[in-house]
């Protein structure tokens, strides 16, 4: 390493990215040797990195290294290190089960967390979010804020209604709010192409802000463009 | 090969259903050649495969009755119970020969008859056509010769029992006593009171009860009791003692393996034994027997009609088998006889003749197999349209965008928009929310793989942050994360100036556990952290995190996050514990499913700064210098993949779908 000080491996660094996103880039021909070499590079470089980065920050600060300096007091730790080492045990098909201990654990805890969190930090305030008023005069000198309550009750039930599916057999009365139910329920319907078309555009956008930084990263390399 | 019994097709071994008329070959309804084990047809008077004879010429309507099958000895499972009991009849017989047990002991071991049913399946023994189905002995022909003579004075006419008796031959000594006739017990026991062995029931070889019955056509039956004796062998009368015998015209029984001395006196002069053959009938006398005997009769009478007698087949020598499933047989199997002889060719030649059209186009479809086809070349398929397409729509495309990167924004303006009410939110909480020294904790829940997005609106809130001289405390529930946010973070630092690490801002690293493990960090930072990502300093030595037990010490929360999943996590995990201001600064694609949160009552977010857009715009109000050229960029981008999806749709419109 003391060689290598004096040299610029941030050039070094930024040609190889410069290559490997040219190599990225070639799928525009299809699948390629070396779009698929490029794929692999990626995926065997981030995961020696992650396991790497588990072993420096997670293993040895906190678990090897309090049970090296105080066993007595950090022998709570077994417990975690062997529901880890059960976790092994799924290598093999006659000692699975053993790791169904440490699986039940895992599920058992995040479920918990998951639901836990769900009703409190989702369920809850959504519900409070979806209670608007309808009252025109609570939107005084707001047509804006009256109309986007008045789009989210539609759309709020009418996807509802899209998603029921049984209909009682009636006569009268009951044939009309069957029908209505049914023309709401396609008006639902509508909201949610457009909510999917909204994701969407969403996630194309995502995609391209991404092909604008590597744009600018291949233009800043090859010198096209400053610092 | 298995041959299907409806259509004759050939189908292979073990199969279940014809593969031409799927009718059923396991069970199915036919004739299965005892030659060559092939199923032919129902009603089939030759095998489709060896020619072999399927059926007798008449079959019997009843079998005779055959005794148990006796226990076959080890390792001789396969062969057929018929061939066993066949076996097993020539070894009595020869035990016979050497010890003629008494006759009432032959009334012991002689066999119950059973029902048909239960009887084993007996070979069928067929004569062809133009042979002597069956050669009685000559003693019996010349009986009922005699007996045909006694019939021109007696009113009952005997030819009519025999040639309705459908059994096969069934000889009544072997049948209990009872049923034997008087004349014929009387007779036994003169023979015993002389001490003289028992007489063997008079017959062909292998027609004893223990073994199988040969159906023949219109086979004499022996009657098993008095009343079913027919009139002709009534009109004999009783037994020697008390009626003359005519001696026998014709010598001894051919293949009658008995002595001479184990014969009764009066059977040994009916049968002529010891005597010269009696000369053949005189035509005339021929002529007047031959209106009233049957004509089976008439062909069985001596010299009639021989059956030729071919070379013994292999495994025969001297009297037995003596290899293969027959070994230990006596005597040729007559069934072989009749049964070997492969069907004449001209039976079968007109099934396979063909006309010369036939052979003609036989001739073109040998010719058509035989030729190599033709050596064409190929046309080398096109690349697919729409690959060009691609390419030149990207190659457009990244044009467009490449320009306000190169210009850096001077020949391309911007797209002017308004600044989306979410982010000026969020920008107006950090500036109310917070003080100098206050603690936030900012979590980069994005790794390199969206660092192009995510990156610049992390540095525009992170550059906030230490503008608003707040402690900054990063983390990361990614592993990748951390070390991206440090270069945030140093950024940042530099672009404001005067803020060093571990003192205005620490990198904590990677939190694992994901729900579990934000819930505990926010639970207890420094405990949950330990150590910073940068020195590996203890949490606890870094003056950064003095005074900071829990969610309840945080003054906000920031969560940048390339998934709606991870921001949604932290925001869950943080309203269940306190009420403490968080603002998101997510992906373009995390935007629609994070804005919910800011929006309403509920809302538990104080603003969303969504994509390089949203960057923009919160650099713009807190003074951050973010690329516009990044943003003009993407701009005209999108505006390019709009005009290119409307160019798209309306082609799909007006074009007609290809089938």
């Amino acid at each position: 390493m003391e060689a290598l000080t004096g040299f610029d491996l941030t050039a070094v660094q930024a040609w190889v990215a410069f290559v490997l996103t040219l190599m990225v880039f070639s799928y525009i021909f299809g699948d390629n040797p070396l779009f698929r070499l490029a794929e692999h590079i990626f995926v065997g470089t981030a995961a020696g990195y992650v396991a790497v980065l588990v072993y420096h920050t997670v293993f040895r600060p906190r678990l090897l290294e309090p049970l090296a300096q105080d066993p007595a007091g950090h022998g709570y730790l077994l417990v975690p290190l062997l529901l880890g080492l059960l976790l092994l045990a799924k290598g093999k098909r006659s000692t699975s089960w053993m790791g169904n201990i440490t699986m039940a654990w895992l599920f058992g805890v995040g479920a918990a967390l998951a639901v836990g969190g769900a009703l409190l930090g989702t369920l809850a305030s959504q519900l409070r979010s979806s209670w608007i008023s309808l009252n025109p005069t609570d939107y005084a000198g707001r047509p804006l804020g009256l109309i986007n309550a008045l789009l989210l009750a539609l759309g709020t039930i009418g996807v509802l209604l899209y998603f029921y599916y049984t209909e009682p057999a009636g006569k009268g009365a009951g044939r009309l709010l069957a029908g209505i139910r049914r023309g709401w329920g396609r008006l639902g319907r509508w909201f949610m192409l457009v909510t999917f078309g909204a994701l969407f555009a969403s996630a194309i956008i995502a995609r391209f802000t991404l092909l604008v930084d590597r744009l600018h990263f291949l233009l800043q390399t090859i010198g096209l463009l400053g610092g | 090969m298995i041959y299907c019994p409806n259509c004759g097709t050939a189908n292979r071994d073990g199969s279940k259903f014809c593969n031409e008329c799927g009718q059923r070959l396991t069970g199915a309804e036919g004739v299965r050649c005892p030659m060559c084990g092939a199923l032919n047809r129902s009603g089939s008077v030759f095998c489709t495969q060896c020619g072999s004879r399927l059926i007798a010429v008449e079959a019997p309507a009843e079998a005779p009755a055959a005794p148990p099958a006796a226990p076959a000895p080890a390792g001789e499972e396969a062969v057929p119970e018929w061939l066993a009991k066949l076996r097993e009849a020539a070894q009595r017989e020869v035990s016979i020969g050497e010890e003629a047990p008494a006759p009432e002991q032959r009334e012991e071991e002689a066999p119950a008859a059973g029902p048909a049913e239960e009887l084993p399946k007996a070979p069928v023994f067929v004569i062809e056509e133009g042979e002597a189905e069956w050669v009685p002995p000559d003693w019996l022909s010349e009986l009922r010769a005699r007996s045909a003579g006694a019939a021109e004075e007696a009113p009952a006419a005997p030819s009519e029992p025999l040639t309705e008796a459908p059994a096969a031959p069934v000889f009544a000594a072997e049948e209990a006593v009872s049923e034997v006739p008087d004349w014929l017990q009387r007779l036994r026991a003169e023979v015993t009171a002389e001490e003289a062995p028992a007489p063997p029931p008079p017959g062909p070889i292998g027609t004893e009860a223990a073994g199988p019955a040969f159906p023949t056509e219109a086979a004499p039956v022996f009657p098993a009791g008095p009343e079913e004796i027919p009139d002709w062998l009534k009109e004999l009368g009783p037994p020697p003692s008390e009626q003359e015998v005519i001696p026998p015209a014709a010598g001894p029984v051919p293949g009658l393996a008995v002595e001479e001395e184990e014969l009764p006196a009066w059977l040994r002069e009916a049968i002529g034994f010891g005597e010269a053959p009696a000369e053949a009938p005189a035509p005339a006398a021929e002529e007047e027997l031959a209106g009233e005997i049957p004509e089976w009769i008439m062909a069985l009478r001596p010299g009639a009609q021989e059956p030729t007698i071919e070379a013994p087949p292999e495994g025969y020598e001297g009297d037995s088998y003596t290899e293969g499933i027959l070994a230990g047989v006596q005597g040729l199997l007559p069934i072989e006889l009749p049964m070997a002889k492969p069907p004449a060719p001209e039976d079968t030649g007109s099934l396979l003749e063909s006309v010369p059209a036939e052979d003609e186009a036989v001739q073109i479809f040998r010719q058509v197999m035989e030729s190599r086809p033709p050596a064409r070349r190929m046309p080398k398929p096109s690349r697919p349209r729409i690959g060009r397409v691609r390419l030149l729509s990207a190659l457009v495309l990244i044009a467009i965008m490449c320009l306000p990167l190169l210009t850096q924004g001077q020949w391309f303006t911007g797209i002017a928009r308004t600044v989306p009410d979410s982010v000026y939110a969020a920008y107006e909480a950090v500036e109310e929310e917070l003080a100098p020294n206050d603690a936030v904790v900012v979590a980069f829940d994005f790794d390199p793989s969206t660092a192009g997005e995510m990156a610049p609106l992390a540095q525009v809130l992170t550059e906030h942050l230490m503008a608003r001289g707040a402690r900054v405390i990063a983390v990361s529930t990614l592993p990748a994360g951390p070390q991206v946010a440090q270069d945030i973070l140093d950024r940042a630092a530099a672009a404001r100036g005067g803020k060093s690490y571990g003192v205005h801002y620490v990198n904590l690293g990677y939190l694992p556990g994901r729900e579990a493990g934000m819930r505990d960090f926010l639970l207890n930072p420094v405990g949950a952290a330990r150590r910073d990502f940068v020195r590996g300093q203890p949490a606890a030595d870094l003056p950064a995190l003095q005074g900071l037990q829990g969610i309840q010490d945080l003054k906000m929360l920031v969560i940048i996050g390339a998934s709606a999943q991870d921001v949604r996590w932290w925001m869950e995990q943080a309203a269940g514990l306190a009420r403490v201001p968080m603002i998101a600064g997510v992906s373009a694609a995390a935007e629609p499913y994070i804005l919910p949160y800011y929006q309403g009552e509920g809302r538990l977010l104080q603003g969303v700064v969504a994509g390089v857009l949203g960057a923009g715009d919160y650099g713009a109000l807190s003074g951050s210098l973010v690329s516009t050229a990044r943003v003009e960029s993407l701009q005209w981008g999108l505006l390019v993949a709009l005009i290119a999806m409307l160019i798209v749709a309306a082609v799909s419109v007006f074009t007609p779908a290809r089938t």
